[in-house]
């Protein structure tokens, strides 16, 4: 389990009295085989936030807890033997370009004093895993960045870790690659129980991956809960923004003006089971409103199916209208107006 | 041609001996010291591994001051202290301690610059599995500039094989040394062109071996 308590982190500039706020105030807590995602813009402190679950920067103030202890306050070999126990992966791989891709496993196993035996075989069952056994004599510079990504991974399972921190794993992939890599951590958190932890500015990997996201803004948690409460009512302009959230979904002001007058554009979400009723059909039957799809969107957050509407509910009847509303909101089907 | 070889054969050969004698001695010498400086300076910087400010300065001081001397001002200047090392100042004895001086702060900056090559990700990464410190120098950031290193120390080779020319003041003979007092001296000119052939064929064969080298474990 990760805990961060209060956790500030301030740097010192060039000038004494220049100080720069990374992270500030921090909170939140990690459960064990959780995939845990922190979102933000660049240089609002995600890096800094990852790199003190290792140790690898230290807070200025309040307590980075891993497995019960405080990070900070561990001996120098204790915190050796704790990252070792973390694994993580990063945008540019940082693999070792002076060695193939099985030495790029087997050196870091050895050199914390795994015996060569047993790091051959940890070498074999984990490039398996990511599927790059037939890779194992190629260079990184060989490989594309999908598969360097891979073997990075396998480089970090290959220490059995219980926890893997990604560093924007993702960022410098295409958009198939990454998917590739998502479904891999996805398969790894399931089948070996391992906690991910991980930062990135991209929303459709905390969309596809994540059980739980923060949204970090200038150091500061503005947002934090469950990744579908979060992204179908996000409460923030900066999580609407990343969830690509326009109440209006991208159609232009000027065609849902003559809607927006009658006061009868909603805009749907839909999520989980509610995404496979039939509902605007229903509309049509109960109420007799025809409902004038102007936009719409259908996607998967993790494994539940969740879809967003922009929908003129055509009516003169202001009765059936609010009956309307009333009924759409009993199928658990998030509705609202849209104002412009 | 068979005159020639007569003549100067013999005289030739020992330089040539000489030359390969001083170079070799002096460059495994400098090797040895200046890996653990370029090392020193790359761990101690202010985003080092170990960073200590004081260590860094007064090692690169040294440095810069060693490397603004002419060798041939060095080989005068300390000539108490290779008195004192070496029990004389003449001979290949005499002139391996102002070589080593001269050329052991060189391939220090030289092994610096190949060691700042190193990408800091992947220096971060292993700090990241729990490796430590030290086997991260010298088992990563060695390795990964090993290419780079490589040509560095040819670099300082054949700048050593200069250096030697000046040797002949102090009587330690080599190529250098024929060239001058037969060639110049003397003004026997073919003595100098075959030295300088010889010394040409010999850069020339360093720089191959060291490109080859260098290529071969270079993996990107």
């Amino acid at each position: 389990m990760i805990e961060f308590k209060n956790v500030s982190k301030t740097f010192t500039g060039q000038q004494k009295n220049k100080h720069v706020k990374a992270v500030e105030n921090v909170s939140l807590k990690v459960d064990d085989g959780e995939i845990y995602g922190v979102m933000g813009y660049s240089g609002a402190g995600k890096s800094t936030l990852i790199r003190m679950i290792n140790g690898l920067e230290k807070p200025s103030s309040g307590q980075v807890i891993v497995n019960g202890e405080s990070v900070a306050d561990l001996s120098k070999s204790d915190l050796l033997k704790l990252r070792r126990k973390i694994g993580m992966i990063f945008q540019s791989y940082n693999l070792l370009v002076t060695a193939n891709v099985f030495q790029n496993i087997v050196l870091p196993l050895t050199l914390e004093g795994i015996d060569k035996k047993e790091a051959t075989q940890r070498a074999e069952k984990y490039l398996k895993i990511v599927d790059l056994w037939d890779k194992r004599d190629s260079y990184p510079a060989q490989l594309s960045g999908g598969q360097r990504q891979r073997v990075a991974v396998a480089r970090a399972l290959a220490h059995e870790p219980k926890i893997l921190l990604s560093d924007e794993a993702t960022s410098a992939l295409d958009p198939e690659t990454t998917e590739s890599i998502l479904s891999l951590l996805l398969k790894i958190n399931q089948e070996l129980g391992i906690t991910i932890f991980l930062i990135t500015h991209e929303m459709e990997v905390i969309q596809r991956i994540c059980d739980r996201v923060a949204v970090l803004d200038q150091g500061v948690i503005v947002e934090e809960g469950n990744v579908v409460d979060v992204f179908t009512q996000p409460k923030q302009e900066i999580t609407k923004r990343f969830a690509g959230v326009s109440d209006t979904l991208g159609v232009p002001r000027d065609i849902l003006a003559p809607y927006q007058d009658t006061k009868q554009l909603v805009s749907l979400q839909f999520v989980g089971n509610s995404a496979n009723n039939p509902l605007l059909s229903q509309l049509q039957e109960k109420f007799r409103i025809t409902p004038d799809i102007l936009a719409g969107s259908m996607g998967y957050m993790k494994r539940e199916p969740y879809g967003r509407l922009l929908v003129y509910l055509k009516t003169d009847d202001k009765s059936q209208y609010e009956a309307a509303l009333q009924y759409i909101r009993d199928q658990q089907v998030h509705v609202e107006e849209v104002k412009l | 041609m068979q005159t020639f070889i007569n003549l100067w054969g013999s005289v030739i050969w020992t330089g040539f001996g000489q030359t390969l004698a001083m170079t070799s001695i002096t460059f495994i010498l400098s090797v040895v010291i200046g890996i653990p400086i370029g090392v020193l300076l790359v761990v101690t910087r202010i985003d080092g591994l170990h960073p200590n400010k004081p260590v860094y300065s007064i090692t690169n001081w040294i440095i810069n001051i060693l490397r603004s001397l002419p060798f041939i001002i060095l080989l005068f200047l300390i000539l108490p202290i290779t008195k004192f090392v070496a029990g004389t100042t003449i001979g290949i004895r005499g002139v391996v301690l102002p070589l080593v001086v001269y050329a052991g702060p060189y391939i220090g900056r030289l092994v610096e610059s190949s060691l700042l090559e190193v990408d800091p990700g992947t220096i971060e990464a292993y700090q990241s599995m729990g490796i430590s410190n030290g086997n991260i120098i010298w088992r990563i950031m060695v390795r990964e500039s090993r290419s780079s290193i490589i040509r560095g120390l040819t670099i300082a080779a054949i700048g050593l094989i200069g250096a030697t020319a000046m040797a002949g003041l102090v009587g330690a003979g080599g190529l250098g040394d024929i060239a001058y007092q037969y060639g110049f001296q003397r003004y026997q000119p073919d003595v100098m062109y075959v030295t300088i052939v010889i010394l040409i064929v010999l850069v020339q064969l360093i720089q191959s071996i060291g490109n080859v080298v260098s290529a071969r474990l270079k993996k990107d």
